[in-house]
């Protein structure tokens, strides 16, 4: 379980963080680059606008430290601010460039080939880039960053009904695009 | 939900068979038993095709870029709100003495005048009317970074 590690200490960084401390504040940007970097490039599936959004989130989450209320989870919060990130960049990026739908070779495997891990992991990226991003944004937050189902919901500000709903949607989607690259579900 | 989730229930879950209420009071008992959670991971063979994928690298010089743009933008702001601050006194204080100047006074005695105002406590209209127009500006500085998008957003950029 990648977020609720040693959960004492990060909250006491995020407090000194908040109040300006200079140590603590690399310490949370240190902590929290990773996952917000994973999480913008599985949204985004492109490496320089990952890291140019992950940076930014950064920025904004470490800017925004003093207006974080630690009633809520730190987590959720992190996630809800790199979620804003990615959906603006991705309207920007469509009114950019009418973001066609991505050209996918046929990568079928033959009957007794075993497709190796990386070619697995590649097919299913390929899956989930196909897929619209407000199915793409749950999958990724619940099968890669592990959030709990209620924190999705907070992150997502959606009644936990919704997300049900929606993850089941999306699972339908992601296995109608993985199967259709030949990986088996 | 006090017991584990039976294994046929369990199945129905992630099959995605169960309806939107039945679905949540699942969700809420795997969120709180990571017994069954596990179980729940298991029997999903999505959940089992994410396990196959690495995490991807931090790109290197990541976190000190972040901090370095955090490190400006504080000098910015800070730059910023200095200027702000002297040029809103310089304004207040220009005004009091333009007022002030009905005639062919020295700045000597335009101060000492204004000194007497403020001895006799008669700026206090003035002070206020230059707090009042600091007010947007102080407002227009304490606009949040990270503003919420509108949850309906995504689904419209879908």
């Amino acid at each position: 379980m990648r977020l609720h590690d040693a959960p004492h200490d990060e909250s006491a960084h995020i407090a000194l963080a908040a109040d300006g401390d200079p140590t603590a504040r690399s310490w949370v940007a240190s902590r929290w680059a990773a996952p917000l970097h994973r999480f913008c490039l599985r949204m985004l599936r492109d490496e320089q606008d990952a890291q140019e959004v992950s940076q930014e989130v950064l920025v904004k989450l470490l800017r925004a430290l003093d207006r974080y209320d630690p009633q809520r989870s730190f987590s959720t919060w992190a996630y809800g601010i790199a979620r804003n990130a990615c959906i603006d960049h991705l309207r920007r990026r469509r009114l950019r460039t009418h973001e066609p739908s991505r050209e996918v070779a046929d990568t079928s495997p033959t009957p007794l080939q075993e497709a190796s891990r990386a070619e697995r992991a590649e097919r299913l990226h390929e899956a989930l880039a196909e897929i619209p991003p407000m199915y793409r944004e749950i999958l990724v937050l619940y099968h890669f960053e592990h959030l709990k189902y209620t924190e999705i919901a907070e992150v997502l500000d959606l009644p936990l009904g919704t997300v049900m709903n929606r993850i089941f949607r999306a699972r339908g989607k992601l296995r109608t695009a993985y199967e259709g690259r030949g990986g088996v579900a | 939900m006090s017991t584990h989730v039976d294994d046929a229930l369990l199945a129905r879950f992630v099959a995605g068979d169960l309806g939107e209420h039945a679905a949540a009071h699942v969700a809420l008992h795997l969120d709180a038993c990571p017994a069954c959670a596990n179980r729940a991971r298991e029997a999903d063979p999505l959940a089992r095709a994410f396990a196959a994928v690495d995490d991807p690298v931090v790109p290197e010089g990541l976190v000190a870029a972040a901090l370095a743009e955090v490190e400006a933008r504080g000098r910015a702001t800070d730059e910023r709100l200095l200027g702000l601050g002297l040029a809103a006194a310089l304004a207040v204080t220009a005004s009091m003495l333009s007022v002030l100047s009905t005639g062919p006074v020295g700045w000597a005695a335009r101060l000492r005048a204004l000194a007497d105002l403020v001895i006799d406590g008669a700026l206090g209209p003035w002070l206020a009317l230059g707090t009042v127009g600091l007010l947007p500006v102080v407002a227009l500085l304490a606009l949040p970074a990270d503003r919420e998008a509108p949850a309906l957003a995504l689904e419209r950029a879908a």
